[in-house]
């Protein structure tokens, strides 16, 4: 699947260094992503492919090198981290929905502190983003009574509510149970297909293939290898490559 | 069997003094409450400056925020390793004497919701800082990636989980805060301990005792209830676990 990709540069990584103690998770990576484009990042577990996502976005301070958002840096020292994040969203693995809100609060609530956009605007539009996710049904409930797949779904309409530029999805159906991740890859497609900018570390191999522009593999803290998803799952170049597809195929 | 009936529980030799003991018990309830919102306050305040950090490497920044780490230790252990008599002691004899404006002339009262303040604002930062340090790491992580500074994290995300889980732990040390007021007798403060004490010198029968007690059962034992009822509650919820215990 190709999406409309444009040409312009929505998210950039430049010589990315990242090492927890003595220990060198990145080795060195440059990526970036167009507006509009889909990139699915694999790897075996450990490879480092959650600390890139975790670092475009300041979860993590790079060791070293540079992230820029459209032309910000935002590693840069005078930059506003704050207004810069608001602008990459981001769908964790184990959703990580605010528990003392409810589920409408959840994706009003960020919009209405962080952009100041007024109270009756932001719930209008939370009540739109639910019901593209599906779940306008479910706005009054607590995330605790959802399933782990509404819960999601909940989290990506809450990413939407920021209006990002681009969002990174770290394994976002990896906690879910086998018959719940389907729901969260249709919301995933949808979103793609609507020509949202996706950075996605997955384990969904028929994902990455069916909707992303661009695969990643990463091993050992470096990029092994990248093409058309279709192409590196069939004939991947590297050993390395081919060892962990041997493994997950 | 009737001497016992004739000392604890003589409704004649009470009765002279019931009025005194009751608005003893109110002043017991009001000294209380002040305390609690003063030490709530500052145990917040303590709780926030002890999980200071910041992943900034601005050195002055780094600084401030360690000494922010320490005053809010040295404090915690101070306060937690005195016992509150001998704060409320040492406060009522000392203040009169520093010349300081405000501090050298208040009441007992004052000195005595000052001292459990003081003391109280140390339990309840420790309490203030397990529900903060029970938030996952997650909630913190949503927020930021939201855009969200690490003030609007702090009031909209981390602190109003953190006390909501804490709860039956405060409501405990509320409890044995109302007990402490009792130590507030030793310096002329008219609650309900100091009170049926003087009747019971008077009367030399220790049914102004009783009803001292009597007033205080009738104020611990339903928040008492109210505790274990939150605790139940929260163990439904969380399936065990979550609840946590100062």
């Amino acid at each position: 699947m190709t999406h409309a990709v444009s040409r312009e540069v929505a998210l950039r990584v430049e010589g990315l260094h990242k090492s927890f103690g003595a220990h060198e998770v990145l080795k060195g990576i440059d990526l970036a992503i167009h507006r509009g484009e889909v990139v699915c990042i694999i790897g075996p577990s450990g490879s480092g492919k959650s600390t890139i996502l975790r670092c475009m976005n300041l979860m993590e301070v790079p060791t070293k090198g540079r992230v820029f958002v459209g032309d910000d840096e935002i590693t840069a020292a005078k930059a506003n981290t704050n207004a810069l994040r608001s602008r990459v969203g981001m769908v964790f693995q184990s959703f990580n929905l605010f528990p003392h809100y409810t589920v409408l609060q959840n994706v009003a609530v960020p919009p209405h502190i962080v952009k100041k956009v007024p109270r009756a605007e932001a719930h209008a539009r939370a009540h739109e983003l639910l019901a593209r996710v599906g779940l306008a049904e479910k706005a009054a409930q607590r995330p605790r009574e959802l399933s782990g797949g509404q819960q999601q779904r909940v989290a990506i309409a809450r990413a939407l509510a920021m209006e990002p530029e681009v969002i990174l999805f770290d394994e976002a159906t990896s906690a879910l149970d086998p018959e719940l991740v389907v729901e969260v890859l249709t919301v995933m497609r949808s979103l793609a297909d609507a020509g949202m900018t996706m950075v996605v570390v997955t384990h969904e191999m028929g994902f990455a293939r069916q909707v992303g522009d661009r695969l990643v593999f990463i091993d050992d803290g470096v990029i092994v290898e990248t093409g058309v998803p279709a192409d590196v799952l069939a004939s991947p170049q590297h050993e390395r490559t081919k060892r962990f597809l041997a493994r997950v195929l | 069997m009737n001497t016992i009936r004739e000392l604890f529980f003589s409704w004649d030799s009470v009765r002279p003094y019931i009025g005194a003991i009751a608005r003893g018990f109110w002043l017991t309830i009001r000294i209380t409450f002040t305390a609690l919102v003063f030490a709530a306050a500052g145990g917040m305040l303590l709780a926030i400056m002890r999980q200071a950090r910041t992943a900034s490497r601005s050195v002055p920044r780094r600084v401030a925020y360690f000494l922010s780490r320490l005053a809010s230790v040295a404090y915690i252990d101070v306060f937690r390793g005195l016992p509150a008599l001998l704060v409320i002691v040492l406060l009522y004899v000392s203040l009169p004497y520093t010349g300081i404006p405000v501090l050298s002339d208040m009441s007992e009262f004052s000195v005595g919701v000052l001292a459990l303040s003081l003391v109280y604002a140390a339990y309840l930062a420790e309490i203030f800082r397990a529900g903060i340090e029970s938030v996952e790491r997650g909630q913190v992580e949503a927020a930021r990636s939201l855009g969200m500074s690490s003030g609007q994290t702090l009031t909209r995300i981390v602190l109003p989980q953190a006390v909501r889980r804490v709860i039956p732990p405060l409501m405990n040390e509320f409890i044995i805060l109302s007990k402490d007021t009792s130590l507030l007798s030793t310096i002329a403060v008219a609650e309900v301990l100091g009170t049926a004490r003087d009747a019971q010198a008077q009367t030399l029968n220790s049914t102004p005792l009783t009803a001292a007690a009597i007033f205080y059962l009738i104020f611990t034992l339903p928040l008492t209830r109210i505790v274990d009822h939150y605790i139940a509650r929260d163990r439904r919820r969380s399936g065990g676990g979550q609840v946590i215990i100062p």
